[in-house]
């Protein structure tokens, strides 16, 4: 009897540990310890190629001259990419870059280079390129079969905030040799940061970047490029903590947000999240929705995580102020 | 002598389907085709026997090589798991997950991808996400390995394996780890990086396959074939019952240890190299039973090379009609085995109210 009870309480622990080992691993994971693009690139004697880029926690990348057949598998890479190098030194670029970055709107002749659905291994390959460009969202065993193969690969992890977008443009403009044209979009980044900044001045509204089909709330809380949107735009986010965090609708109607920031569709004129938002007797009386302050975003503006962000906020600040007129 | 020309002509056929399949599937691609003379080069430089193709081309072809190989061997291993298993079980709807071995397999993989990282860029092996695939593969065989281990003790009394206690084991244990794997979602939530890794994980992948996890399933399935002269004539005796097979002579506990071991492994080996794949160990046994009837000599063998051309056929088809919007494997062995497993229920439901 003894044994048995010995033998359970030893399943018991080892299950206790495991789920510990987890949820500690999961808790010490601090999104602010590990930047996107922290880097440096070593240069030519005269400034050219090749260029060894290191990039923190990752081997070293030799770029033996400026690529030419670039594969580019994210959206905000896309983004970025697009305001560096002319669309005929793209070998081939993610399907996703076409919905859910600037390229949705504005895809100019990079609708013309060929695309890939599915990031894995023969679809890179194929397109023999000089450079691949991913995101720490592509699986390990598709980027070790093309690191294995000797392709140059540049995996970045997602933009948090401006300073980040500025880094990777930076990097992404380093690697492909484009530094000229990345001072020009720095530049019209600063400007058009600074423009917001100068609006006419009064009390930061409370805002709050919200998605909610009706299986649970999330908000965009600190250290996300929608928060830095809300705030370039003179709101002030009231989501707590970093990163998107599942948001109640108690929480929301205790933290009674004068604007709801919300994404919608391309060509539609609501969201799910305002339908289900309107239909909750219980948020009636939420401020924004009483007042009718929704702010109602693309996702090619926010869903990317590039210089775009910089176009949301100009965004959030037009509607706000549409709608304070109003 | 009169069954075994059946026999004969069955495996000569499926192994002949399953030689065509293979060629397809190098020749054709979600992104460009080879000839028949390319494709065939191609395989076999890998072993040294021509000259490669061009560089590109030859590490083409060497993906579809092992994704083929990799499919094949879950395949096949996860039909002949579902064989054994049905027969052991003398139960059609005995599969490889009911006895918790690819929720053992789902749990080691998903605190792979929480604990050690490599998808997400702060967690522990952050930076080393070179050998993620490697540790991968392992955490998921340990996990599958460790739930029938513990299936196994707690369906074990006086050195008998109870097969009752063995099923509800095996049901309660499946509970316990989609928990498990609930608790380890809900608390990766917001990490939408390691979210995304467990869900695709649980979908099942053959993308980007490599030697490895070719090799990986290939011993998988060479253990458990090599355990069927040991138990195919025993699990045709265990039809009328334990004690019955007992009488006759047959060790039944050697046999039942034999089963399980083998269906523990080389479904172990199969899940972790391919993620969850379901029904195919459900499905394929029942369809070669039509054919070959219920010797388990040649149900056991047929099985196996069905699950092989099962998974390759499916593959193929699925390359031919959605090209590269192919389903994961393991939503579309759902959307193919769901209703067959409907339908079995439904035609057998005298049986199961029965049990």
């Amino acid at each position: 009897m003894s044994k048995r009870i010995g033998a359970r309480a030893t399943i018991w622990l080892v299950s206790a540990v495991t789920i510990f080992v987890a949820a500690w691993a999961i808790e010490r994971t601090d999104r602010s310890e590990a930047r996107p693009a922290d880097w440096k690139v070593h240069y030519a004697a005269d400034g050219g190629f090749p260029r060894r880029c290191e990039l923190l926690g990752h081997d070293p990348l030799t770029i033996a001259k400026p690529p030419e057949r670039i594969v580019v598998a994210d959206a905000a890479i896309a983004d970025m990419l697009s305001k560096l190098v002319d669309a005929n030194r793209i070998a081939a670029v993610c399907d996703q870059a076409f919905s859910w970055s600037q390229l949705a709107v504005d895809a100019g002749d990079w609708v013309k280079r060929p695309r890939f659905k599915s990031f894995v291994a023969e679809a890179v390959l194929v397109h023999e390129p000089d450079l691949v460009v991913c995101c720490t969202f592509n699986t390990p065993e598709t980027t070790g079969i093309l690191r294995r193969a000797g392709l140059p690969l540049l995996c970045l992890h997602e933009p948090r905030n401006l300073d980040d977008v500025r880094k990777m443009i930076r990097l992404l403009a380093a690697v492909t040799g484009s530094e000229g044209r990345a001072d020009a979009v720095l530049a019209d980044i600063d400007a058009r940061v600074l423009a917001l900044a100068r609006q006419p001045g009064q009390t930061p509204k409370t805002a709050l970047f919200y998605s909610n089909h009706g299986a649970g709330g999330f908000a965009a809380a600190g250290d996300t490029l929608c928060d830095t949107a809300m705030q370039l735009a003179g709101l002030r986010n009231v989501a707590r903590g970093s990163g998107h965090v599942r948001l109640a609708m108690e929480e929301l109607l205790t933290l009674d947000p004068e604007v709801l920031v919300i994404g919608i569709a391309a060509g539609a004129a609501t969201s799910g999240t305002e339908h289900f938002l309107q239909s909750q007797a219980a948020l009636s009386e939420l401020r924004a929705l009483r007042d009718r302050h929704i702010v109602r975003l693309h996702p090619a503006l926010y869903m990317s995580g590039s210089q775009s962000i910089v176009a949301a906020a100009e965004e959030i600040a037009r509607q706000v102020k549409r709608s304070g007129n109003r | 002598m009169k069954s075994r020309a059946p026999f004969a002509v069955s495996v000569a056929a499926l192994a002949a389907t399953l030689a065509v399949l293979s060629v397809l599937l190098l020749c054709y691609g979600p992104t460009t085709t080879y000839t028949l003379g390319d494709a065939i080069r191609g395989a076999l430089a890998l072993v040294g026997a021509t000259d490669p193709l061009e560089a590109t081309p030859q590490r083409i072809l060497e993906l579809r090589v092992w994704r083929t190989l990799t499919a094949a061997g879950v395949g096949a291993s996860l039909a002949l798991a579902g064989a054994l298993l049905q027969g052991l079980f003398r139960n059609g709807l005995a599969a490889p997950s009911l006895v918790g071995v690819t929720g053992g397999a789902g749990l080691g993989a998903t605190l792979a991808i929480v604990v050690l990282g490599g998808y997400g860029p702060t967690l522990l092996l952050a930076g080393n996400s070179t050998w993620m695939p490697y540790l991968l593969t392992a955490s998921a065989f340990c996990g599958a390995l460790v739930a029938c281990f513990a299936v196994l003790t707690i369906a074990t009394r006086d050195g008998t394996v109870s097969v009752p206690s063995l099923l509800l084991a095996g049901v309660a244990l499946n509970t316990c780890v989609a928990g498990a794997l609930a608790t380890l979602q809900a608390l990766t939530f917001d990490h939408h990086e390691v979210s995304r890794a467990i869900v695709a994980w649980t979908f099942g992948t053959l993308e980007d396959r490599e030697r490895y996890h070719a090799v990986m399933v290939s011993i998988g399935l060479l253990v458990a074939c090599s355990a069927i002269p040991f138990v195919a004539t025993e699990l045709d005796l265990f039809e009328g019952g334990e004690d019955d097979a007992a009488s006759v002579g047959v060790a039944t506990g050697r046999t039942k240890l034999l089963v399980l071991g083998a269906a523990a492994i080389t479904t172990a080996c199969a899940v972790s190299v391919a993620g969850q794949i379901a029904f195919v160990g459900l499905v394929v046994p029942h369809l070669v039973r039509l054919v070959a009837g219920r010797s388990h000599v040649r149900l056991l063998w047929l099985s196996c090379l069905t699950g092989a051309v099962f998974l390759l056929a499916t593959d193929l088809g699925q390359l031919l009609i959605l090209g590269d919007r192919r389903l994961p494997p393991g939503v579309l062995m759902s959307l193919i085995g769901g209703p067959f497993f409907l339908a079995l229920l439904y035609s057998r439901r005298r049986k199961v109210v029965a049990w």
